[in-house]
């Protein structure tokens, strides 16, 4: 059995003291794999992210990493923001270099690594533009590469392509997947896209919709050691898709 | 620059200019001009006795600058504006990122600052002779009461704007409650602050000239005042378009100084 890294045990989230959006999550996440967070919009994906990233208190239940409950953020996860969330005033470099910034890291280091993780997810010679200079996978290449900076263990992603076109979105997919052979890490990866979850995932969880809680869990155990874009012809993804979609279908009416 | 965003752009960006410095200098004067002459031609249709051409008004202008009327006026009416425009401006900001800050302090403070923006509040400034006699400070309390509210106003609007996936994203780095304050929040804030600098100046020069036409008759106000009274129109004229000019001076140095202190480009 794998390790896991993190667990998250009966979390229930209720909004405004009436909105249950979240509801019995028992989920456990593998170290160094990547794991989707599938389901309809306004299903709860977005709320239990930030469960996770300790940015909102559940209301019930809790979350662990490596056995130890979590209070708050972390240095052990780092957040990709579904709208980028950059600062309009600040180049990619000190957008990138921020997370360090924060932590209070010298000018000189802070650079130093954020020029480097800028140079791993492909934005070198843009690193003094400002973010409305850029297009919007260049937008997100940014903030992923904010997230690196800070070397957590687990990535944080919220539905960090949707806001790119459909060409953009394959790209970056890849991209991320070659870049996740070289950084170790642990991802939990919202996504709306059936396509996107199995295309990325070692293990997708599904969610149904209001209170959102965990349908299924299912597990595409697709060869991605060898080429990156042979994924999608392989008989496996498509019967998956397909698999996944007859399932969510009733939750989407 | 290598930017291969920028290989497939529309030549929109690089062809005709409208607008280039030196081209908006040249139109400025020119709507002048033509304000000018409108009102050369208006003073010499005989509308009124009180409404002197423009050539007249502007020998006035001249002849004040020289003969030492301007100068004594705003000998009296400088001092306190400047005290006053601190106070407004620091002030103002002060209290408008405190309340955007604290939200504790909000209920408190909003309700005063909404009445002093909204109520005409030009009516309480003959009130504060009763408090302050015939004084500098009465004017120093018209222009703070003028000004203050606005920018307290803007500078708390604009902290309230801020993104709020900007400040999570600044949570989820863990970034402290000053880090979050000087990089995340006044930066956005930055426009707003400015613009209620802006107004707060220009309510700090309605605030000057009240006072002094109201209450105390001194400086600019008593300037305009005394010659209205001796019928010198010309003069009355002259010293409204110094005081216009003074105050659209400051506020086009104001504009200059957040340009260079902060380039727009940064700001898309
Ligand atoms: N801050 C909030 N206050 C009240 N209700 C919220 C808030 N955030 C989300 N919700 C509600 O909770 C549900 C789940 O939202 P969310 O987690 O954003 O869904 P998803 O990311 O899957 O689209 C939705 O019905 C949404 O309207
Ligand atoms: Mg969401």
């Amino acid at each position: 059995m794998d390790d896991i890294i993190l667990k998250t045990e009966d979390v229930g989230v209720i909004y405004d003291g009436s909105i249950v959006a979240l509801e019995n999550v028992s989920l456990n996440v593998p170290t160094g794999k990547l794991t989707a967070i599938l389901g309809p919009s306004g299903c709860g994906k977005t709320t239990l992210l930030k469960v996770i990233a300790g940015l909102i208190e559940p209301s019930t239940g809790t979350v662990k990493i490596r056995d130890k409950e979590i209070i708050g953020p972390g240095p052990d996860r780092a957040l990709v923001f579904q709208d980028f969330a950059l600062l309009p005033w600040a180049t990619v470099l000190q957008n990138v270099a921020f997370g360090l910034r924060a932590q209070g890291v010298s000018k000189r280091e802070r650079e130093k690594t954020s020029l480097n993780y800028i140079k791993e997810v492909g934005l070198s010679g843009f690193e003094d533009k400002y973010p409305h200079q850029l297009s919007g996978g260049m937008r997100q290449r940014t903030g992923l590469a904010r997230a690196l900076t800070v070397n957590s263990d687990i990535l944080l992603m919220d539905e960090p392509f949707s806001a790119v076109d459909e060409q953009m979105r394959r790209k970056l997919q890849e991209d991320l997947l070659e870049l996740l052979k070289i950084e170790n890490k642990t991802v939990i990866f919202v996504t709306h896209s059936i396509e996107e979850a199995v295309y990325l995932a070692d293990q997708v969880v599904i969610l149904s919709g209001r209170p959102g809680s965990i349908a299924e869990i299912v597990y595409p155990e697709i060869d991605r050691l060898g080429e990156i874009d042979l994924i999608r012809r392989q008989p496996r993804y498509v019967e998956l898709v397909d698999e996944i979609w007859s399932s969510l279908k009733s939750y989407v009416e | 620059m290598s930017d291969p965003n920028n290989n497939f752009q529309t030549p929109t960006n690089n062809s005709v200019k409208f607008g280039t410095k030196s081209n908006l200098l040249l139109w400025r004067l020119l709507s002048f001009l033509i304000v000018f002459l409108i009102w050369e031609l208006a003073g010499r249709a005989d509308i009124s006795i009180a409404f002197p051409p423009f050539s007249k008004v502007a020998v006035a202008f001249v002849s004040m600058i020289f003969n030492g009327e301007f100068t004594a006026a705003y000998a009296d009416s400088l001092p306190p504006l400047l005290i006053g425009l601190c106070i407004t401006i620091i002030g103002g900001v002060i209290i408008g990122i405190s309340i955007g800050l604290v939200r504790s302090t909000e209920w408190f403070i909003m309700p005063l600052l909404i009445i002093f923006q909204t109520a005409p509040v030009s009516a309480l400034i003959p009130m504060l002779t009763y408090i302050y006699g015939i004084s500098d400070t009465a004017k120093v309390v018209a222009i703070v009461i003028l000004g203050m509210p606005l920018v307290a106003l803007n500078s708390y609007k604009g902290i309230q704007a801020t993104n709020p996936s900007l400040l999570e994203m600044a949570k989820s780095f863990r970034a402290s409650w000053f880090d979050t304050i000087l990089f995340v929040i006044l930066p956005s804030a930055q426009k707003m602050i400015f613009a209620g600098l802006r107004l707060g100046v220009s309510g700090a020069f309605i605030g000057i000239v009240l006072a002094e036409l109201l209450i105390t008759p001194t400086g600019i106000g008593d300037l305009i005042t005394y010659n209205r009274f001796v019928a010198h129109y010309d003069k009355m004229f002259a010293t409204i378009i110094s005081i216009l000019a003074v105050a659209g001076l400051t506020l086009g140095g104001m504009r200059k100084l957040e340009d260079l202190l902060f380039p727009s480009e940064k700001n898309e």
